[in-house]
């Protein structure tokens, strides 16, 4: 019986989370449409940083790592394709398991681990110095000011994080083909633009709004989760990390089986 | 504005920080808190602010209680008030122009050189236009301090709530905040204002709430402050009895004295 309550606690605990997070993204999402009279031009410029430190700020490791992964793919692929009479499909194994899979979730790893954490810590310190307090003080609304922007800012640079990562592991695989195969570039491009389908341009913009919106909608949350002392922060940020990644690892499941079962 | 409590009590883990606390700011009214670290001081001018519910009875600003407010009302009420927290609470992230340029860019159309002005105007008016593009961390804690206050010092406030603003402060710096806190009290602004420097207790404010351990408190003026309450008070009695006054004695206490 004890272990059925602590289960059925459990349960409850994560339904009210998922709840909280639910209407968080909610009234962010709806905070990014409405027109209010005021705290546009600040809105506007924390949403230009958030960009800049998310998306553009990422490129060089994004880069680094799309490179490596694109390169271990198709070595694998023109290694061991051939053995079982499927050398031609170098180009639709690209499409698979960059594109639809490898991509947005290493993406959505990598802004987590850069972005996700520094919102969680961010808004914590403000929390623990009272700056959430000196906002609101000063009648800025926090949905308009501090956690719209951030969605949106995350959002945006997901998903075209993700579109660059594709495209920089394809161009990564592209020169052990070059080298191993002595594939021209024209066929190896040619090859991949007939294993994608509309589907899967589709579900990599599905995923990057997904991932960025699950990034800084649980990064907030656990910001705002600190209390008085220092020492939450970095137990807050932790937190939001590990169930960001979890909701992300979830979602792709969703997404894939809606897509392709 | 109007501050009035009723009844109103805040706890801490079970624990009463204080209880049935009754009283009336009238508008252009100083009130001064006064008691030892730990009773609640602070709590007590976010009460005020709205900023956290009373566990009992209820707070009300011009007649409208702040918790009760919908978002639009509750940013109407504290677009009159302004809270100034003990260590400034100026925003990490943003230069010290840019702290001071955040209210007005946000609840306003005002052009960028329009704000400039107004922020160096500030600056220059307090003598600190040395710190303009500093951030809060190359601060010192009167720096902070007078930073937040020219922050409140924009727009038009009804309520001014002040955190303990003379605590850690050199006689420069004490000098200017005390001007800002003389001008505030000439525009009839209401201030309730965390002290426990006896002199500014005496001659700047009209009443004094006093919060003693176990919940205790006393309201009154400080020439009526009873003795063998509480050895706190009796303190503040000895203290209010040997100081000299604001003019003859600017600089006494200054940092000395713990909030």
């Amino acid at each position: 019986m004890d272990v059925m309550a602590a289960v059925g606690r459990r349960t409850i605990s994560g339904g009210r989370y998922l709840l909280d997070l639910y209407l968080l993204a909610f009234r962010a999402v709806c905070e990014i449409f409405r027109r209010g009279p005021t705290g546009a031009r600040e809105g506007r410029r924390v949403l230009l940083n958030q960009i800049l430190f998310t998306g553009f700020d990422a490129l060089p490791v994004l880069s680094l790592v799309a490179i490596l992964f694109g390169l271990v793919v198709i070595i694998q692929a023109v290694t061991q394709l051939p053995r079982i009479g499927a050398g031609e499909m170098a180009g639709r194994i690209l499409v698979l398991v960059i594109i639809r899979e490898l991509g947005p979730l290493i993406t959505a790893v990598i802004v987590l681990g850069r972005s996700g954490s520094a919102i969680a810590v961010e808004i914590g310190n403000m929390r623990v110095n009272q700056e959430i307090e000196a906002l609101e003080m000063m009648g800025v609304d926090l949905f308009r000011y501090l956690i719209a922007p951030r969605v949106l800012g995350s959002v945006a640079a997901v998903t075209c994080l993700i579109l660059y990562f594709d495209v920089v592991a394809i161009m990564g695989g592209f020169v052990v083909t070059k080298y191993k195969l002595i594939v021209p570039f024209s066929i190896y491009v040619g090859d991949i633009l007939q294993a994608m389908r509309f589907s899967d341009l589709l579900v990599t913009l599905v995923k990057g709004v997904v991932f960025g919106l699950t990034i800084a909608v649980v990064s907030v949350y656990h910001g705002l989760a600190v209390g008085n002392s220092p020492t939450e922060v970095p137990q807050q940020a932790t937190k939001a990390i590990l169930r960001a990644l979890s909701l992300c690892l979830a979602f792709n499941v969703l997404i894939a089986a809606v897509m392709y079962l | 504005m109007r501050v009035e409590l009723a009844d109103v009590g805040v706890a801490y883990n079970e624990s009463a920080v204080f209880q049935g606390v009754s009283l009336r700011v009238a508008p252009g009214e100083t009130l001064a808190v006064v008691g030892p670290t730990g009773s609640g001081k602070t709590t007590f001018l976010k009460l005020c602010a709205g900023l956290i519910p009373p566990a009992r009875g209820t707070v009300l600003l011009d007649g409208q209680d702040p918790v009760a407010q919908g978002a639009e009302g509750l940013s109407r009420l504290r677009r009159r008030i302004r809270f100034v927290a003990q260590e400034g609470a100026l925003i990490s992230n943003l230069s010290v122009f840019e702290n001071l340029a955040l209210p007005m860019r946000y609840h306003s159309h005002a052009p960028e050189e329009v704000i400039r002005r107004e922020v160096e105007g500030l600056l220059a008016e307090a003598s600190v236009t040395h710190l303009l593009r500093l951030f809060p961390a190359q601060l010192s804690l009167g720096e902070k301090k007078i930073v937040s206050l020219l922050r409140a010092r924009e727009g038009i406030a009804s309520l001014l709530l002040i955190d303990d603003p003379f605590l850690g402060i050199d006689e420069l710096q004490f000098e200017t905040i005390m001007g800002m806190v003389r001008r505030w009290r000439a525009r009839k602004a209401t201030m309730v204002l965390v002290t426990n420097h006896p002199w500014i207790v005496r001659d700047m404010a009209d009443r004094l709430i006093a919060l003693l351990p176990d919940g205790v408190h006393w309201t009154g003026r400080a020439e009526e402050i009873p003795a063998g309450v509480h050895p706190f008070l009796d303190g503040i009695r000895r203290r209010l009895e040997g100081t000299p006054s604001a003019d003859r004695d600017p600089a006494g206490g200054t940092g000395r004295e713990s909030g």
